[in-house]
């Protein structure tokens, strides 16, 4: 269990790192960032399991108010705005599948010919959408009330 | 050999030409470094002038108005 | 009017004071200068993909230093901007476009280092706008650095997924190889719609290797997770944080973007699936 959690974080820290290299993010922030997001994500992954049974939304979004929180304190002493290496570390958990799978159900329901096969590929369809947009909302809404609250901190970051 | 295995070696094997051309590319870059100031390139398209090049013809960088370039 | 007074070293902009109110054509000229320095600011920090609220507190930070105010809208393209001197009635406003440029935080960062050097050493205007040069021309990075760290990524993100062995070294190959192609395109100019169309539908292809030649335990996830690395996380997360702040148009408009790249890269991977027979559902 405790492997299976560190092993959650080790991937999740590469993950946050390579996809932040796509964005750019400045060299010094690559460590903050990797575990900021190992935190998270393993948080989420722990969240989610039998124990806590909670569902992807609620886990996500309580997994962004660590990030957040622990970005808005640190980036007074990582000299880096808090969006550089929080945004990154938010990317594991951007439901990439539930997105692609939402576009795959609308292609299919175009091509489909029975009524059918149309219900399901549309729930296909709007299951996943609506699943990809709470998420994202929830995570940008939960990264973001430490920043709300402690507004100053996370501004002068890069004095 | 049916057809998909013939479009996924055509893929792939396109996507590893590319990424070894681009990497011979790049160390050819670092080695003769603007030596002539034309660097070698393995494809390129050429101009006319410089496909029908005669020694001891003016090269295109002397020559701004190329005839074939319209809007250059 | 003389361009000359602008360079002028007896007439310091560092503070409102120092603006002679009564000569209306040297603070017309000093807020011209301030505004076109904060218009070229405001679009490249728009350009390398900062949130709207960033942008206006840096914008305001730098213009209070100069002594004058700022009125700013942020449309998707465009930064317009007015600034005054508010001892004096005379105003400037400029529209600067955004160039499309990658989005790069390690910019973001430098900029608003730059705002706050400027508020608290008082930099005056040309040393802000020399060191503003210097930073916007040199963000570079090194692209086989990118390209190694994305593949780890993906492949790590294989991983997370439950991906067995054989299927995270697919999918560091399909990742490496869509993300060559992908750099190889952009830098030629290729409209980004059309490269992630292309790249999710060669990392999906080769991406089914564990299809065609069964090696592991959990092809699906090879396939499902080769074109994750295009997803355009940033740009959503940038759109719902501008929602958050209330800049509704700067919002939609990111968030459509980030639906159309995510639409061309679900198309692609459509067509990948069906050339190589795999059901996504």
């Amino acid at each position: 269990m405790i492997l299976d959690i560190l092993k959650d974080a080790l991937l999740a820290a590469i993950a946050a790192i390579g996809f932040g290299a796509i964005s750019r993010i400045p060299r010094r922030a690559y460590l903050l960032c990797g575990i900021i997001a190992a935190i998270g994500h393993s948080s989420r992954f722990l969240l989610m399991q039998p124990e806590a049974a909670l569902h992807i939304l609620p886990a996500t979004a309580l997994a962004a108010l660590i990030i957040g929180s622990l970005a808005v304190f640190v980036s007074p002493w990582a000299k880096t705005p808090a969006e550089a290496y929080l945004f990154p570390a938010l990317l594991p958990m951007i439901p990439g599948i539930y997105a692609y799978k939402s576009f795959g159900g609308a292609v299919m329901c175009i091509m489909g010919t029975s009524q059918e096969s149309f219900n399901y590929y549309f729930y296909q369809f709007a299951q996943n959408g609506f699943i990809t947009l709470s998420i994202i909302l929830a995570m940008v809404i939960c990264a973001t009330i430490p920043i709300f609250i402690f507004k100053n901190r996370a501004f002068t970051a890069t004095r | 050999m049916n057809t998909t295995i013939l479009i996924w070696i055509f893929v792939s094997a396109f996507l590893l030409a590319l990424i070894l051309i681009r990497m011979a590319d790049e160390r050819m870059d670092a080695t003769r470094k603007k030596k002539d100031g034309h660097r070698l390139k393995l494809l390129e398209i050429g101009k006319e002038r410089e496909e029908f090049f005669i020694a001891g013809d003016p090269t295109s960088a002397v020559i701004k108005d190329d005839y074939d370039d319209i809007d250059d | 009017m003389t361009i000359s007074t602008i360079n002028d070293p007896t007439i310091p902009l560092a503070s409102e004071d120092a603006i002679p109110s009564g000569n209306s054509e040297n603070a017309h000229l000093a807020s011209k200068e301030v505004c076109l320095f904060l218009a070229d600011y405001a679009s490249t920090l728009l350009g390398s993909g900062a949130t709207c609220i960033r942008i206006e507190k840096n914008i305001n930070r730098m213009a209070e230093v100069f002594g004058k105010r700022v009125e700013l809208t942020i449309m998707p393209r465009h930064v317009h901007l007015t600034v005054w001197n508010p001892k004096s009635d005379d105003r400037y406003t400029s529209t600067a476009s955004v160039a499309p440029a990658p989005i790069s935080f390690s910019l973001n960062t430098r900029l608003s280092e730059l705002s706050w050097t400027v508020a608290d050493s008082h930099l005056s205007l040309d040393e802000a706008r020399e060191r503003f040069l210097r930073i916007a021309t040199s963000d570079k990075e090194n692209p086989w650095q990118t390209l190694l760290l994305a593949s780890l990524a993906n492949a790590a993100f294989c991983g997370i997924f439950g991906g067995d062995l054989s299927a995270i070294v697919i999918v560091f190959v399909a990742t490496a190889l869509g993300f060559n192609l992908k750099q190889v395109l952009l830098k030629r100019h290729f409209d980004s719609r059309f490269v992630f169309f292309i790249c999710a539908f060669v990392s999906s292809v080769v991406g089914a290797a564990d299809f065609l030649f069964p090696a592991g335990n959990t092809p699906a996830v090879a396939i499902g997770t080769s074109v994750l690395y295009l997803v355009p996380g940033i740009p959503f997360l940038n759109s719902f944080n501008d929602l958050l702040y209330r800049h509704y148009i700067c919002s939609v408009c990111r968030f459509i973007d980030a639906i159309v790249l995510t639409g061309c890269l679900s198309l692609g991977l459509c067509l990948g699936m069906r050339l190589m027979n795999v059901d996504m559902f």
